[in-house]
């Protein structure tokens, strides 16, 4: 196969793109995991009950935007729901329970989108002027993935002016290294966990909707996306917002590099880079400065 | 009488907090040793590299005449090193008696068996009467050690140490959160104990510590600041400026 | 803790399992018998699964590795050493447990807590991928056919193994072994440290253990029981594919520990029977039965985290408790 810059640059840019989403999807994860030191393994079945959500929601309303405003709000207030009954109980608990509880909600998620909208795989229209291709620098690249694009990154923007010059932003990147000194200062810690959560799981709803025309939606969706959210995230550091970004943006390389230049066999590749990360530097690639 | 503890140029900082600072210490066998200081001092920072909790930066320890530096816990337990917690530090959900059986069992030949029942055999059942009687607890086997009152509580704490028939024997504030009342027995134990196995004791009840210490070791900002018997302490003028007059 | 169970209710459930079949096909249909020795070889693997993470509490999400790896092992025999007899699969499955044991035990032991459920899953997946794409080795998505399989000895006496009595009683002989080992080891001297390690590590270690020493033989013990559950399984069903080494079985063998009750010995299986029968009967009415199984999980998590198990004895408990 030859090497061309075209190759390299569309294979860089579909990296990019799926980084990029993976830093949502990534980031939320990780911040739920520094602030509330739950793992939400029911992640990846959010993402794809958005990306559901976002297909039902584009074919009943006729718009895509109106899907990708509608879905997330949905699955946040599912997120709310989760975090109020089930996970509120528990935090008294050793993490071991947290950890099974929400595997054990992603279980009923994955089963009830299958049971609601079985076991096809859907496709999303993008909106019309967003569909098609485009020209530049010699290639010629599907207009809506660099809409992902742009919007991923806008999202990432406004998630860390958010994280970093709010109020809220502030507290919750307190939260996730002392959360006692936070209530001593008469923040209410319970709220602050709901509000990470629900933010969280909207975020990867907005993902799944995001990259619903690009990947379609498709039963496997959840689980996929949840084992490379967990690697990105071991990578970048538990808590680390910066880490996940990193580490999402080079596994967005990683796979899509493996996949274009190796074979299967890639995939292993990125689980012994996980393993190795685990045992020689469990805080993550990144080190946390903040 | 022999050096049992041998502590030189002990340092330790975490990031730019230097904790330790050169600290030398000396532990004869048979003696009781107390660490003093304010808060934050360093003492429990000692404890923890000495008993290889935390690593040193630099410095040496050896013990009972053997290189011991940088040696794992469960290793400087089997060779006679025990210690107890500030915090307690015990298996809340198991009684006293298996709080104490699981501390003799580790002395005993088939501690580790995968096959074997020692309940019965092995003096298992003898050495884990006699340290429930040592600390007072010979009533309470049978409660959840959760449930015991705090002073019990801080009595299992060294329990567990004592189970595994130390040389020597660390104890991180044992009155820590006690009232005068509980300290009371706590300080009876400690002495019945320093005829048995030496002792080194950090604390914060300056009365405990100048009744029953043969010599006391003053630290402050991870540094010795004095050491001597505890008169000649008393009188010292920066330990009494370093506790404000609270001698 | 004696015996969770009292040993009559196990005597008498061991004979009911032993009579059991005789009533098929006529009082019932063959189907249950079936039924029971799957249940049963999840049994073996969900004992090993307690040891290591209902006793010692070490949660991992690489428990199917072993379980594909006995059904690997099982085939690679057959093509290896060209032989259809159980034992030699068996003997082929222990030493490969032995090995992958050790190494992935050696890096995994080293971590904790959450770390410990990634980095087993990261071991476990890298197996399933192996499988999956190395097509020529494994068959890849196809998996491998398995013979009838015979018991005794190689070349000696050999006599197939009957279905479906001959696999019940073979299935039912091995887990009343490994219960009893099990039980032997949960009641010995170290059967306790691993009960302090899951309450309180640090100290365990302080009191002169090697706890890491301690923690790989329960490690290595699961793997044992693991394997020859998986080869048990892919004799059973003649066949053995990657979806035996998937992160998901992993996720099914806590379900079904959970839902019992950790810690138990009896907990697991009893969960493992009541989800392959539960799941067997529901999934006959509705497609989705996953969710109820799921939910009753949650509900499990939030109010009787001990499982089934849990709550029937603290019932028990709370009879003979003074109230004081």
């Amino acid at each position: 196969m030859e090497i061309h810059f075209s190759t390299i640059l569309t294979s860089m840019l579909h990296g990019l793109i799926l980084g990029m989403v993976l830093v949502i999807v990534a980031g939320g994860l990780t911040i739920i995991f520094g602030m509330l030191d739950v793992l939400n393994f029911a992640h990846g079945s959010l993402y794809m009950l958005g990306g559901y959500l976002g297909y039902t929601l584009a074919k009943v309303t006729g718009s895509f935007w109106l899907a990708l405003i509608i879905a997330p709000m949905i699955v946040g207030f599912i997120g709310f729901l989760v975090e109020f009954f089930t996970l509120r109980p528990l935090y008294g608990r050793p993490p071991v329970h947290h950890l099974l509880l929400t595997f054990g909600i992603s279980l009923i998620i994955l089963n009830l989108i299958k049971f609601v909208w079985g076991n096809d795989i859907y496709t999303v229209s993008p909106p019309n002027y967003l569909a098609g291709a485009t020209r530049f620098l010699g290639i010629s690249y599907p207009t809506y993935h660099l809409f992902v694009l742009f919007f991923s990154v806008a999202v990432a923007i406004l998630l860390w002016l958010f994280i970093s010059k709010t109020r809220y932003g502030v507290a919750v990147r307190a939260g996730t290294e002392d959360i006692e000194t936070l209530e001593a200062n008469g923040i209410d810690s319970r709220k602050l966990f709901t509000g990470v959560f629900v933010a969280g799981t909207a975020l990867a709803a907005i993902a799944g909707v995001a990259i619903a025309p690009m990947r379609t939606v498709y039963p496997q969706m959840g689980i996929d996306i949840i084992i490379d959210a967990f690697i990105v995230v071991v990578i970048g550091g538990l808590g680390s917002i910066r880490g996940a970004v990193i580490g999402a943006l080079l596994l967005g390389q990683a796979v899509q590099f493996g996949a274009v230049f190796l074979t299967g066999f890639s995939d292993a590749a990125i689980y012994i880079v996980m393993a190795a990360i685990l045992l020689l530097k469990p805080s993550g690639l990144v080190a946390e400065t903040e | 009488m022999t050096i049992l503890l041998e502590a030189r140029n002990l340092k330790k900082s975490f990031g730019n907090l230097a904790v330790l600072s050169d600290i030398t210490l000396e532990v004869k066998e048979g003696e009781l040793r107390s660490i003093i200081g304010p808060n934050g001092a360093g003492k429990t920072t000692l404890f923890n590299v000495i008993t290889g909790r935390i690593p040193l930066d630099s410095g040496q320890i050896r013990f009972r005449g053997e290189e011991v530096t940088g040696v794992r816990p469960h290793v400087l337990s089997r060779l006679g090193m025990a210690r107890s917690f500030q915090i307690n530090n015990f298996f809340p959900n198991l009684t006293t008696l298996e709080n104490i059986q699981l501390s003799v069992q580790s002395r005993l030949k088939h501690g580790t068996s995968t096959w074997r029942d020692l309940a019965r055999s092995d003096g298992m059942r003898e050495k884990t009467l006699e340290v429930l009687d040592l600390i007072g607890l010979g009533e309470h086997g049978a409660e959840l050690a959760m449930n015991l009152s705090y002073g019990d509580q801080r009595k299992l704490e060294i329990g567990l140490a004592l189970g595994t028939e130390p040389a020597l024997l660390l104890l991180d504030e044992p009155t820590s959160g006690m009232s005068r009342f509980e300290s009371g027995s706590m300080i009876d134990l400690i002495e019945k104990l320093s005829k048995r196995v030496t002792i080194i004791l950090i604390e914060h009840d300056i009365e405990l510590v100048m009744k029953v210490s043969q010599r006391v070791l003053v630290i402050h900002y991870g540094q010795k600041i004095a050491e001597g018997t505890p008169e000649e302490i008393e009188r010292n003028e920066e330990v009494q400026r370093v506790y404000l007059g609270g001698l | 803790m004696k015996l969770i169970v009292g040993r009559k209710y196990l005597v008498a459930v061991l004979l009911c399992l032993a009579l059991f079949p005789l009533g098929a096909p006529t009082l019932f249909s063959d189907f249950y018998v079936d039924l029971l020795t799957k249940i049963m070889i999840f049994g073996i693997a969900l004992l090993g699964y307690d040891i290591i993470a209902g006793y010692t509490g070490l949660v991992s999400l690489g428990h199917a590795m072993f379980f594909g790896l006995g059904g690997y092992c099982a085939a690679y025999s057959t093509k290896a050493l060209s032989t259809h007899n159980l034992f030699p699969m068996l003997g082929v499955a222990l030493l490969c447990a032995l090995g992958v044991g050790l190494l992935v035990g050696y890096f995994s032991i080293q971590t904790k807590g959450i770390f410990f459920v990634f980095l087993t899953l990261a071991f476990a997946q890298f197996f399933y991928l192996a499988a999956f794409n190395l097509t020529t080795i494994t068959g890849g998505d196809n998996g491998i056919t398995l013979p009838k399989v015979t018991i005794g000895i190689p070349k000696v006496w050999e006599v197939m193994v009957s279905r479906p009595l001959g696999f019940y009683y073979l299935a039912l002989g091995f887990l009343v072994l490994a219960y009893l080992w099990c039980h032997r080891v949960i009641s010995s001297p170290f059967g306790k440290i691993l009960v302090a390690i899951r309450e309180n590590e640090e100290r365990v270690s302080f009191l002169g253990f090697n706890v890491r020493r301690i923690k790989m033989k329960a490690f290595m013990i699961s793997a044992f029981l693991g394997v020859t559950a998986g080869v048990l399984y892919a004799t059973y069903n003649d066949f053995v594919s990657p979806g035996m080494l998937h992160w998901t079985l992993s996720g099914d063998f806590i379900l079904m520990s959970v839902l019992g009750g950790m810690g138990t010995l009896i907990g697991p299986v009893l969960g493992g029977a009541i989800i392959l029968y539960v799941g067997d009967f529901l999934s006959s009415l509705t497609e989705n039965w996953m969710i109820f199984i799921g939910s009753f999980f949650v509900l499990t998590i939030l109010f009787a985290p001990h499982g089934i198990l849990g709550l029937m004895l603290k019932r028990r408990w709370k009879k003979n408790d003074d109230p004081a």
